[in-house]
């Protein structure tokens, strides 16, 4: 699905020069479910990022679907992302202004989707994810899991093949991180490829395969024996 | 405790450069606005008092009738018979003094001068007291003597030191300088009048009219020239109102009835310090009110910047209210010093206003040769009552706001982010804009009726048309063949004609004529133009039916005032008047004067239609078109229009020149190309629109400095959100889209709002013209349309900048 080709990533900070990601080799296979760990400023948001296009590497290849992506405009990039990459943000990134079900369209919004459609896939995905009943609700009202299972709706409502998720358990109990861990794992066995980072070597576990940072480098890459 | 608020007040602005920058340059654009409009309008309101007497004084003009129909709603003057019993009739009243004004030639020695004498009573001393630099104030009881200021009489024999020098009036009249004044105040209604830019220089004994024109001294009942004033001093401080009660019984006892219903109804006594306002009370415009109106109105918009800026701003310091609150501070202390903020902004912008007035009034003063100044010292309460009152509306709500959260959430900056409030800074955005649209449709409006105006007088050929002026002189009127034959042999005069009126001048001298013979039932009013042969060639009006004035026919001209028969020219309207449906079934017809019932009046005017002309306005400008005849009568002429080849260059003037100072060597030319006689009115319907657009300029810039620093700031406030848009697959535009549209529905609201009041503004200056443009409502459209596009502008730069950041900025540091 992916392939990063001595991909670097350098922020350059007036003096100083920090080195996110450092010749980094990757690939990733369409339906896979990675795991990205490693200690806080290594860099695994970064690299993320970079996937999910939403960051252009300083240097290096990236091949996404076959087509090398590195040196893409945002415009390009932007329509590529739309179509194939969810996102799940720790801080679970709500609209505060927007309910339940709005900020689950919103994803939908830019896709040129009739309206009537667009609410048939917002309701059987808030039904997917057990939040119908909030629909309306605007997400300070909704506790943490809640609000994450929002974000996974949203994520998944595109049916895009790959879902990024950064540190998508971070804010939440463990009950309910499992709770969004088991989702995503059900959306792998349907076939969605998924890149999680997380700190959380339980929750690590749930993925195929896990990949070590370390100061910009990988470090390790385990594979798990399928069960 | 109070300078420690200042203290913190001067620290946060000094924090928050860019946002402190546009809030104060925001109020001090208004302060200046509306400082420089209260200043005029005082200087307006506030004129002639260097004159001891001027609360006693009092001028008095007159109330027309709406059948009168000279396009002005009053007169700033009245008949001067007026004047004499007024004097006899009230009882209250220690002075009585009129003038009337006269252009007439001054010479000293071999030197001409044109000059405009005021003819005056000899109570005029007793009412003004000039300031004598030689002789004194009996000048006036010598019926030759004459008063003269220190620049005419530098102008005219060099030095001030003239008394006893004579001067000849006209080649007629001696008058021996009796007194030498200072030159008259600028900020006196002598020299202010703004629509004749002549100074008051001369006063002269009327005594001297009634010798040279057999002026009545007793006054008369038939004129009502501008220029002329009839002057009251009472005994004792009176009311305006019981001055014009007074004066009008003297009118209502003494005037004729018929006058009385269907011409001027009443008097109006003017206070002396008010008198050159009246000019706005003649035409119905109030223009100075306006001014201070949109100076108000002006400032009102920049407090909405204030206190919409102020607003937004404010939610990135509700921890700091937090805090201090949580430290024990109370809301009124809170509340305190969130004002004393803006008041001290408000001090700012107003120290920076001043400096602005002090850069513009100057400027002012050379554009208009007003002398208006600004006082600190008087002005001062005004000015720190204007700052404080600013200051407070302007931070009160925003303090009000912010001050309101409890401190928990005002910790976790909650209370501010949402909907709250967006209704409040939705109708401040649309308030402004609702204003600024109103006063960018009134200036459309203005300038386009002015285009009309302008483009309607092309019918003449302006540029092509030289006047020669002041031929008002019977020994003028002797040669005017002889000039007229020596300007023909000029190669690039086309043609010559002589007439007491030439288009846009705006005398409008009326009379009633009808159908068939004593017919008083039918009777309607005409102007007539007294000419020769040659007018309609020289003007290019076009021929409907018959034939023009031809020098071989005698019965064309009419030799003697006794011959009560005359061959005329009609325009199409008068045609009608007269009851022809076609012009042509009028050629060959007749019409009648009025019989006049005075004992021995000469025999009703028998006119018989030689041809008719096109319907052509020719008072122009504002004016309704009306009723024309055209006649060549034994009468004076007062000006010579002198139609020149377009392809002439200027040196065709030196030769017109030339050949008066041959054939009229004792009076000066006085010259002008129709173009500029059209200016002189036109001037000041150009100089309104210049004015207004000025304020509607400050007015739409403000509102979009406002609208600009909001967008920041509401921009800034949804950066996470754009984000997540943006991550989930919006497009720059769509963002940009989404954030304009956020601040149009106001707009649109304003664009509603303003619609109407546009409309019934600019009708008020609609009305004003006879031939309005009708497009009205499309203006106020496009108006609309300009500030909603000019909006989209501000916003959309500002919005493109923030759609374009990087969404993981926005979003990681959450
Ligand atoms: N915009 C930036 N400018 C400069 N340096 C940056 C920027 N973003 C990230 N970095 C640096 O790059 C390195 C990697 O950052 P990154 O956010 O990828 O870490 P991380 O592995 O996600 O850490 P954490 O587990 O704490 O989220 C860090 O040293 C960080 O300071
Ligand atoms: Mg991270």
């Amino acid at each position: 699905m992916l392939k990063l080709h001595n991909l670097s990533k350098v922020y350059r900070s007036d003096e100083v020069e920090t080195v996110a990601l450092n010749s980094i080799n990757i690939e990733i296979e369409q339906g896979e479910f990675v795991a990205i760990m490693g200690p806080s400023g290594c860099g695994k948001s970064t690299l993320l990022n970079i996937v999910g296009m939403l960051d252009s590497p300083s240097s290096g290849e990236y091949i996404f679907m076959d087509e090398d992506v590195a040196g893409y405009s945002e415009a390009q990039l932007s329509e590529i992302r739309k179509h194939n990459i969810g996102f799940i943000f720790q801080s679970f990134n709500l609209i505060d202004e927007l309910t339940v079900e709005e900020n689950i369209e919103l994803a939908l919004l830019y896709h040129n989707i009739p309206a009537s459609e667009r609410k048939a896939r917002v309701a059987k995905v808030m039904d997917k994810v057990g939040i119908a009943h909030r629909a309306s609700h605007m997400p300070s009202q909704l506790s943490g899991g809640q609000q994450q299972r929002v974000a996974v709706a949203r994520a998944v409502v595109g049916d895009q093949a790959m879902i990024l998720a950064d540190e998508p358990t971070g804010n939440l109990d463990s009950a309910h991180g499992q709770e969004v861990m088991e989702m995503l794992q059900s959306l792998n066995e349907e076939g969605t490829t998924i890149v999680m980072v997380t700190h959380s070597p339980a929750h690590a576990d749930y993925a195929r395969r896990t990949i070590n940072l370390f100061d910009g480098h990988v470090v390790t890459e385990n594979l798990r024996a399928a069960e | 405790m109070f300078l420690n608020y200042v203290k913190i007040a001067l620290r946060n602005i000094l924090k928050n450069k860019l946002y402190a920058a546009i809030n104060i340059l925001g109020l001090a654009i208004g302060l200046t606005v509306y400082l420089f409009g209260g200043i005029v309008a005082e200087y307006e309101y506030n004129h002639d008092t260097m004159f001891p007497k001027h609360e006693r004084t009092f001028t008095i003009g007159s109330i027309l009738s709406p059948t009168a129909n000279i396009g002005v709603n009053e007169l700033n003057n009245t008949y001067t018979a007026m004047g004499p019993l007024i004097k006899a009739d009230v009882e209250s009243v220690e002075e009585v003094a009129r003038t009337v004004r006269r252009g007439y030639l001054v010479t000293n020695g071999d030197k001409h001068f044109y000059k405009d004498i005021q003819f005056a009573d000899k109570e005029l001393t007793s009412i003004f007291d000039f300031t004598y630099i030689h002789g004194d104030a009996s000048a006036l009881s010598d019926p030759r003597g004459m008063i003269i200021t220190a620049s005419a009489a530098t102008q005219i024999f060099g030095t001030t030191d003239v008394v006893g020098e004579t001067i000849l009036l006209n080649h007629e009249e001696d008058l021996r300088v009796r007194a030498v004044v200072e030159d008259l105040p600028q900020n006196s209604h002598f020299n202010s009048f703004f629509i004749i830019d002549q100074k008051v220089e001369f006063f002269v004994p009327l005594e001297a009219l009634n010798r040279m024109a057999e002026w009545d001294l007793n006054g008369n009942w038939n004129n009502l020239s501008g220029g002329n004033y009839v002057y009251v001093l009472m005994k004792d401080k009176t009311p305006v109102a019981e001055v014009t009660r007074l004066v009008d019984e003297v009118y209502k006892n003494h005037a004729d009835q018929e006058m009385q219903e269907t011409f001027i109804t009443g008097m109006k006594a003017r206070a002396l310090k008010e008198t050159n306002t009246a000019v706005w009370d003649m035409i119905g415009m109030p223009a100075i009110e306006t001014v201070q109106l949109l100076g108000v109105l002006v400032l009102v918009i920049a407090i909405v910047n204030y206190t919409n800026l102020a607003t937004a701003q404010s939610m990135g310091r509700v921890r700091e209210v937090g805090m201090r609150k949580t430290l024990g501070a109370s809301r009124k202390q809170l509340l305190l010093q969130f004002l004393i903020e803006s008041v001290t902004i408000a001090t700012v912008a107003m120290v920076v206003a001043i400096v602005c007035l002090e850069l513009l009034v100057p400027l002012f003063n050379d554009a208009t040769g007003k002398v208006v100044s600004f006082n600190y010292l008087q002005t001062l309460p005004w000015l720190v009552t204007t700052t404080l009152v600013v200051g407070f509306f302007a931070g009160l709500y925003p303090s009000y706001l912010i001050t309101k959260v409890s401190p928990i959430d005002a910790l976790k900056e909650m209370t501010l982010k949402g909907g709250r409030g967006s209704w409040f800074r939705s109708l401040m955005i649309g308030t402004q804009f609702m204003l600024s649209i109103f006063m960018l449709a009134v200036v459309l409006i203005v300038f386009f009726q002015n285009k009309k105006v302008e483009e309607s007088s092309n019918i003449y050929p302006k540029e092509e048309v030289l006047v020669l002026k002041r031929l008002n002189v019977e020994s003028i009127r002797e040669r005017e063949e002889t000039l007229r034959q020596e300007l023909l042999n000029i190669p690039e005069v086309e043609s010559v004609s002589f007439a007491t009126q030439v288009p846009f001048e705006q005398s409008n001298s009326t009379f009633s004529v009808t159908p068939t013979k004593g017919d008083e039932a039918a009777k309607f009013q005409v102007n007539q133009l007294d000419t020769d042969h040659d007018f309609m060639k020289t003007f290019d009006v076009p021929f409907v039916a018959g034939r023009d004035f031809d020098r071989a026919i005698s019965a064309d001209v009419r030799t003697s005032t006794d011959v009560r028969r005359s061959n005329v020219i009609i325009n199409e309207m008068a045609a009608r008047n007269l009851g022809y449906a076609r012009a042509a079934d009028a050629v060959g017809q007749t019409f009648w004067g009025l019989q006049s019932e005075e004992e021995d009046a000469p025999a009703a005017m028998q006119f018989d239609i030689i041809g008719v002309v096109e319907d052509q306005n020719i008072l122009g400008l504002h004016n309704d078109m009306k009723a024309w005849i055209f006649a060549i009568d034994p009468v004076r002429h007062f000006y010579a229009a002198v139609r020149i080849n377009r392809t002439a260059d200027a040196s065709v003037i030196l030769k017109v020149e030339d050949v008066w100072k041959q054939v009229i060597p004792e009076y000066p030319i006085e010259h002008d190309f129709l173009v500029g006689m059209f200016n002189d009115v036109y001037q000041i319907y150009k100089a309104m629109n210049s004015v207004l657009a000025g304020f509607a300029f400050m007015a739409l810039l403000l509102a979009l400095i406002g609208l600009f620093g909001l967008a920041a700031f509401m921009a800034r406030g949804r950066t996470k959100e754009l984000g997540i848009r943006k991550v989930l697959g919006a497009s720059i535009p769509q963002l940009v889209k989404l954030l304009i549209w956020q601040f149009s529905k106001p707009v649109m609201w304003a664009i509603l709002v303003a619609l109407p009041l546009a409309y019934f503004a600019s009708d008020m200056y609609l009305n004003f013209f006879a031939d309005r443009i009708n497009t009205q409502i499309v203006l106020i459209l496009v108006a609309g349309a300009v500030a909603v596009s000019m909006s989209w502008g501000v916003i959309g730069l500002h919005a493109i900048k923030v759609a374009r950041g990087n969404p993981i900025t926005a979003l990681r540091y959450e």
